[in-house]
Order: C-alpha cells, then sequence, then structure tokens
C-alpha cells in the first residue's frame, strides 16, 4: 500500500471510530451530552440528527467508495461542533475537552479529503462527465 | 454609415428586462462570501439550527474556492465557480431532454423515433398500423416501391431461398430461408446476455447470426443457432502470434456443425479504413481470453488484413480460405472507389475465384465505438454502392458468380425492398436487432454503460435484459418484418425479391441515390435506360 493510502486509512479509522463514540452518547442520551445541547438550544431534535450523521460519516469513511464523501461529511460536522464551541462552549473544562477533539477530527478529515482528492473529482464529475467541458459539443 | 449606426444603437439601446449571466455569476460570487457570516449571525442570535446553513454556505464557499483559484481545466469554472457549473449540469442532461421532449418523431439520428417504435411494435408483436398518413417529406427525399395493378395471387409468392456455395462447389452448401440475417456484432461490442437473446430468437426465427471479430464465438454458439464466422482484420479466435491466420483453428471452426460460412471482413461501414475498436472499459478477463488480448487497454484492430497488399493477394487470400474449409466463404466490405473493386472483380475474373458471397455495408452502418470522423466522413451510403458494385458485376459478366448481402440501415421492409431491387440477394440488420432487444438509442454503446444492457458487460446493467422474453421479441421482429416484406412483394406483382429491380423503385432526385447516380456516368447511363424499360431484368436465380 502506498503510504499516502496508509495514512489515509489510519485517519480514517481513528475518525470514525471518535464519530462512532460521540454518535452514541448523543443518540443515546448520556446526561452530558443532552446537557451540552441544551446549552446550544439545540435539543433534541439537533442532538438525534447530529449523532444520525456522525454514523453516517463513520460508515462512508470506511467504504472505499465513498471515503471522501464521509470526510466531506465529518468536515462539516466537526465546522459544526466548533462554530458551537467557538461562539457559545468554550474550550475550556470538560466540555473544552470535546472541543479540542473536534479539532482534531476536522484536521483529520480535511487530511483525508485532501489525500482522497482524486476521488473527489468525482466532486466534478457529478455534473460534467469524464470526457468534460460536458458531453458533446462544448468549445 | 447606417451599419454603424445600427451597431451603436444596439449597443447602447435599453433592455427592459433581462438576464445578465456574467453579472449574475459576479454577484452570485459576492453573495456567496457573505453567506457564510450571515447564517453565523443568524445562528447566534436566533437558533443553532441556522449553523446547519452556517456549515454548508462555508462548504460551497470552499468548493467556489476551488473552482476559481485551484483547478485550472475548466475556464467557465474558473472565471463563474459554482455557478458555472450550472451549464455542465444542464448539458449533461441534454441528450436525454432532447430525446423526451423536444426531438421531432422524424428528427433523431441514426434513427428517428418512427423507426424506432415500428421495430418496437414488430418486436412485441402488437399492431403496427398508422393513420391519416405518411409522416415522411413524400416528395423531396424518400425512395418509393413502384407497385403494380395487377398484385400478385394468393399463393403466388415463392418461398424464399438463396444458396450460397453452390457455385464453387463447396462441401457443405448453406441455403438462406429468410431474407433477413443477423449482422455482425461481436462479443465484447455486446454483452453476453444479449448475444444470447438474439442467438435463441434467430435460431427461433430460422436465420443466421453474424459473430463479429470477437474471437471464438462462444456465446454465438449457444443457442443453437446458425453461425456465420467473421474474420476481422486482427484475425481474433483464428491468428497466431504473428498476427497471421492460424489455419487449422480455422480448419476447427469451420467444422463446427453451426458455423455455416465464412466471412473475411475488409472493412466496415461505419469506419473504413480503420480496424475494430474495442475500448479498454469494455473488456473484461473473459473477453481478453476469448480473443487473446491484454487487459487494461483499448484493443484496435489494424485497418487491413495483413496478408492483402494488393488486388491479386486479396483473391488469392480469399482463394486460400475457400480451400481451406468446406463452408462458402465471402467478404464483407465498405465500397470506396468503384474503379478499385472493378479492378478487383477483374482480377477474381483473370485467377477465376470468386468470393461466395459480397457484403456491402453502406457508410451510414453503425458500430460499437468509432471515431467520428470516420463514422460521418468515410463510406459510401449503402444504396449508391450496392447499386454500383452490381452493375460492375453485370458489366463483367459474373453477376451469378456471387451473392450479394447489403447491410446499413435496412431494419424494415421498405428499406430491405429497395436493396432487393438494387440487387441484394439478402439482407443484413444490426441496429434492427439492437432495437428489437429494446435499444433506446441512448449512444453509449462504447462506454460499457448501456442503460438498457445490451452492450454492456456490467452484470447490473445486463440484469434488465431477460434472454428468454428478448429471444421471442427478436423472432417476432423477424416474422412481423417477413410479413411486411411479402404483402409489399405481392403490391408489386412479384413472386420473390429477386424478381425485383430498379425500374420497380421511384427515385427521387433529393435522394442520395439520384445524385450519385447523376454523377457516375457509368450508373446514369445504367439506371436511365432501366428506368425507362418496362421489363424487370432479373440479377439472380432464386
Ligand atoms: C454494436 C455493433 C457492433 C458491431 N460489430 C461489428 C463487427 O464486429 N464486425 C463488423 O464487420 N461489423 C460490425 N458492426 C457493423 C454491423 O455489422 C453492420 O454492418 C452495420 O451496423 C450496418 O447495419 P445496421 O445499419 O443494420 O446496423 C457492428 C455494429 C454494431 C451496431
Amino acid at each position: 500500500m502506498k503510504p499516502a493510502n496508509l495514512l489515509s486509512w489510519i485517519l480514517q479509522l481513528a475518525v470514525s471510530a471518535v464519530l462512532v463514540m460521540a454518535a452514541t452518547g448523543k443518540l443515546m442520551s448520556r446526561p452530558e451530552s443532552v446537557a451540552m445541547f441544551q446549552q446550544l438550544d439545540f435539543d433534541p431534535g439537533g442532538r438525534y440528527l447530529v449523532g444520525a450523521l456522525e454514523l453516517v460519516a463513520a460508515l462512508l469513511l470506511l467504504t472505499p467508495q465513498s471515503i471522501v464523501w464521509g470526510a466531506v461529511l465529518g468536515w462539516g460536522i466537526m465546522t459544526g461542533a466548533l462554530i458551537a464551541h467557538g461562539s457559545r462552549l468554550g474550550f475550556q473544562g470538560d466540555e473544552g475537552q470535546g472541543g479540542l477533539m473536534a479539532a482534531a477530527v476536522w484536521i483529520g478529515c480535511t487530511v483525508v479529503i485532501f489525500l482522497r482528492r482524486k476521488q473527489s473529482q468525482s466532486l466534478r464529475r457529478m455534473f460534467a462527465r469524464s470526457d468534460d467541458e460536458g458531453r458533446s459539443d462544448a468549445p | 454609415m447606417p451599419t454603424e449606426s445600427f451597431s451603436r444603437h444596439a449597443q447602447t439601446m435599453p433592455k427592459a428586462l433581462s438576464v445578465d449571466l456574467i453579472r449574475l455569476a459576479r454577484f452570485a460570487n459576492t453573495m456567496l462570501l457573505l453567506l457564510p457570516a450571515l447564517f453565523f449571525a443568524a445562528g447566534y442570535y436566533i437558533s443553532f439550527y441556522f449553523h446547519i446553513l452556517t456549515v454548508a454556505s462555508l462548504f460551497l464557499l470552499l468548493v467556489n474556492f476551488s473552482y476559481r483559484h485551484v483547478q485550472k481545466d475548466h475556464a467557465l469554472l474558473r472565471n463563474f465557480g459554482i455557478i458555472g457549473q450550472g451549464r455542465y449540469l444542464i448539458e449533461s442532461l441534454g441528450p436525454e431532454f432532447r430525446q423526451y421532449l423536444f426531438l421531432n418523431d422524424r428528427e433523431e439520428r441514426p434513427f428517428n423515433r418512427t423507426e424506432r417504435s415500428e421495430v418496437y411494435r414488430k418486436a412485441k408483436n402488437v399492431d403496427s398500423s398508422d393513420s391519416f398518413g405518411t409522416l415522411l417529406d413524400y416528395g423531396a427525399t424518400e425512395i418509393k416501391l413502384r407497385h403494380s395493378m395487377f398484385p400478385t395471387r394468393e399463393g403466388g409468392v415463392r418461398p424464399f431461398r438463396v444458396t450460397f456455395g453452390n457455385r464453387s462447389g463447396v462441401t457443405r452448401p448453406y441455403t438462406l430461408k429468410n431474407p433477413m440475417l443477423v449482422s455482425a456484432m461481436s462479443f465484447g461490442s455486446l454483452g453476453q446476455n444479449a448475444i444470447r437473446a438474439i442467438a435463441r430468437g434467430a435460431a427461433r426465427a430460422g436465420i443466421p447470426m453474424n459473430t463479429g471479430e470477437g474471437g471464438y464465438p462462444k456465446y454465438h454458439l449457444m443457442e443453437g443457432a446458425d453461425v456465420i464466422f467473421q474474420i476481422g482484420t486482427a484475425k481474433f479466435g483464428v491468428r497466431n502470434s504473428d498476427g497471421e491466420l492460424d489455419e487449422t483453428a480455422l480448419r476447427e471452426l469451420a467444422n463446427h456443425e453451426q458455423i455455416r460460412m465464412i466471412e473475411i471482413k475488409f472493412s466496415q461501414g461505419a469506419k473504413p479504413g480503420k480496424g475494430g475498436l474495442l475500448p479498454a472499459e469494455k473488456i473484461t478477463p473473459e473477453i481478453a481470453k476469448l480473443r487473446g488480448v491484454p487487459m487494461g487497454e483499448d484493443v484496435v484492430s489494424p485497418p487491413y488484413q495483413k496478408e492483402c497488399h494488393d488486388v491479386p493477394s486479396t483473391v488469392a487470400f480469399i482463394a486460400r480460405i475457400q480451400d481451406l474449409v468446406e463452408i462458402p466463404a465471402g467478404i464483407k466490405l465498405c465500397i470506396g472507389s468503384f474503379k478499385e473493386f472493378h479492378d478487383f472483380v477483374r482480377e477474381m475474373k483473370r485467377q477465376n475465384r470468386f468470393p461466395d458471397f459480397i457484403t456491402i455495408d453502406g457508410g451510414e452502418g453503425g458500430t460499437g465505438a468509432a471515431p467520428a470522423a470516420f463514422m460521418d466522413r468515410i463510406g459510401l451510403p449503402l444504396y449508391p454502392a450496392l447499386y454500383g458494385v452490381v452493375k460492375i458485376l453485370e458489366r463483367e459478366g459474373v453477376r451469378d458468380r456471387v451473392k450479394l448481402l447489403a447491410a446499413g440501415k435496412l431494419i424494415n421492409a421498405g428499406r430491405q425492398l429497395t436493396a432487393f431491387a438494387l440487387g441484394a440477394d439478402a439482407c443484413y440488420t444490426a441496429r434492427g436487432f439492437m432495437l428489437a432487444l429494446g435499444c433506446i438509442q441512448a449512444l453509449e454503446c462504447g462506454r460499457n454503460t448501456c442503460p438498457v444492457g445490451i452492450t454492456t458487460h456490467d452484470p447490473q446493467l445486463q440484469a434488465g435484459l431477460d434472454p428468454e422474453l428478448k429471444a421471442a421479441r427478436v423472432a417476432h421482429y423477424v416474422e412481423n418484418t417477413q410479413r411486411d416484406l411479402k404483402e409489399m412483394l405481392v403490391a408489386t406483382g412479384k413472386c420473390c425479391p429477386s424478381e425485383l429491380s430498379v425500374s420497380n423503385l421511384f427515385i427521387p432526385s433529393g435522394s442520395n441515390l439520384w445524385q450519385f447516380v447523376d454523377k457516375e456516368p457509368l450508373l446514369r447511363e445504367a439506371l436511365q435506360t432501366e428506368t425507362e424499360s418496362v421489363a424487370p431484368t432479373p440479377h439472380s436465380e432464386s
């Protein structure tokens, strides 16, 4: 395996592990995560939504065809988490721990997106086909 | 000056309402910068739910940034960002939209909707009568059949029989009982389900099927149909390591009881002067094995048969194959120059060796994959080519030495009868059978993405094609086209297609046949005398 791929897989595994742990906390309504989401006025709908998305992201990250999409989704969720910590929760104390974790996962996702950027070409190809400049007679 | 003032006027004239796409895109790109801030404020002051939008707009902003400042492939995306993507999105759906909504019934190419639906209806065995009147451009371009005041009487039409190989005295001659044959389509260009469906239908309808240049015809042979084995220019299936003919392999194949004839391919209407092409996307391990080629790269056949440098060596090569096998052997080519073909026929006469049949493929013919330049710009259309070939053979007095097969959009009885009148002995069609299988003319044969599972090896796409059901369609298509053909023949008062001649055609000056004939003195002279004369000139035994 190429070193880049190896690094990517290590990051994917680590990120998915964190995501799954975070998701179980939210979906099983652990008191600390309920408290956190209440502080944001984001409970319970937002909590379940974020928890579910985290699970999906973890799943996508572990499926070879969709790694980059999992990373994009994880990146989005973590951006949200960083916003929450930056604007309301802060990075100190028990809750702050979560914020630092979010920052780590955010970086992990960004690196995975970068390493898998070839796959993310499909982002473009989703619209234009591979024989590009559209399908037929474009300049 | 008036033009100058006009243009200045046009430039300054205020438009009441208009969309300036360039400004719109610039505006959108600026707004995209503001959106995250806007949503962040809403998320902060109103509800945390707004932050979902904050994240989404941040993401868009980044994608836009990468379009505008990172990638360099697409100038449009670089200039306009995400909004430019709209063009690709809409354009990529264009072909579908045009086909579904915007193109007229008579507008599409290569087969318009009316032509296709005629095949579909025949294949599904439903009534195919229309009402009110023809939709064709009746006056200008369409070749019509001249009927007779005295249609053929009940029972007067003779059963169709054409025998190949009786003139050269092969051990196993072959008799066609139906004027329609399945033209060359290889395993590779078609998927296995499609081939098996056609083969099963062909077996049921009692017509032979050409294997195409795909190597050992494993799937063509599976359903018990009669098979015409094609030797492509790369000789897949019968080549040795030097790319030359492997005589033992050919003899072995030719001894297979289902293999009835050999067709040596020189060129194909869709890409004369260019060998077969199988794109890498479509090469599975099995195809690589059957053809003996590597995986992962396009398979490009040479544009010529290696043994044939000039006219004498070509005739000798054909004779060599005829001597090797006990079944009729013929050639397939698309006509480029009549002079060349004339020389070819003279050489056959000189060596006194004739192929058992000659297949004339028209430049309008189909293909799994070919460069657009070749499809569009090379090769004589079938009708003029066929007519010229017949005239040359007649002039040399050897018309009875070879049978003539015609190919090129002969998907319905009308076009087939035109070919018969011009001198064909039987009609090949390839795309007719694809349409019978349910081809929707998505024009994706070379991409392995055929949405109806015909020209793909993707098991998920092939799953949609049920061989048993489609085999019935293939058989119905043959039977119903046959019936049309017979009824039209009755209208002309003839007893079999070979009695038709050019005098049974009405050729308007707008058809390519007319224009061609008008330019080619040899043919013009012949055509004029023939259309004037009333007596038909039968050109072959039936
Ligand atoms: C999918 C496809 C594959 C074909 N493969 C071959 C081939 O292997 N060898 C060949 O000589 N012609 C090949 N042809 C050309 C056809 O045999 C035929 O000559 C041509 O399409 C004209 O007939 P049509 O207009 O009825 O389709 C192919 C055509 C199609 C559509």
